[in-house]
């Protein structure tokens, strides 16, 4: 998301990115830590899950952990620098990416199917470059 | 569950200080990207 944000501002567009976890680590990824720089986008976190609930992303559960999908999706991650930090949030919730227009109308949304699942920022730039 | 058109409620998040934020204080004229992922 970092690489795309000059696309995704000159869109009209800008990021919010939400996890579950403390806010000491939404603080950090804005900050920036060790080799990682800021992000470049606010970050907040949902530590009772209302947006997580409207949006309807599931969890992953507990037979999941052992399919090979959620697997691949994770060594993906890890491949394109994704590290595992400290466990502070809820690690069944699935991600997924939303855009929303400026009255709060649901554009586009992607529920992923397990860990890791994110879309292309392709389809994310083409859904934001669309006229509602 | 939402789907594209529908309005998503005024939910309340929690900003990296610690403080209340509403979703709408972020949608100030723009789109905006939400990304909802684990942190850790």
């Amino acid at each position: 998301m970092r690489e795309a944000l000059p696309d995704i501002r000159t869109a009209g567009a800008d990021v919010l990115a939400v996890g579950t976890a403390a806010g000491w680590q939404a603080a950090a990824l804005m900050d920036g830590h060790g080799d990682q720089p800021p992000l470049g986008y606010e970050c907040v976190v949902d530590p009772d899950h209302n947006l997580y609930r409207a949006l309807g992303f599931g969890r992953v559960r507990a037979y999941e952990w052992l399919t090979p999908r959620l697997w691949r999706s994770y060594v993906g991650a890890f491949r394109r620098g994704a590290r595992q930090g400290a466990v502070t949030g809820d690690i069944h919730q699935k991600p997924g990416v939303a855009v929303i227009d400026p009255d709060r109308t649901l554009r586009w949304v992607h529920r992923a199917v397990t860990v890791g699942h994110y879309p292309s920022m392709e389809s994310v730039l083409a859904v934001l470059t669309l006229r509602p | 569950m939402l789907g594209p058109g529908d309005r998503v409620p005024q939910v309340e998040l929690v900003g990296a200080a610690g403080h209340p934020v509403e979703l709408g204080t972020f949608l100030d004229r723009r789109l905006l990207v939400v990304a909802i992922r684990y942190y850790g």
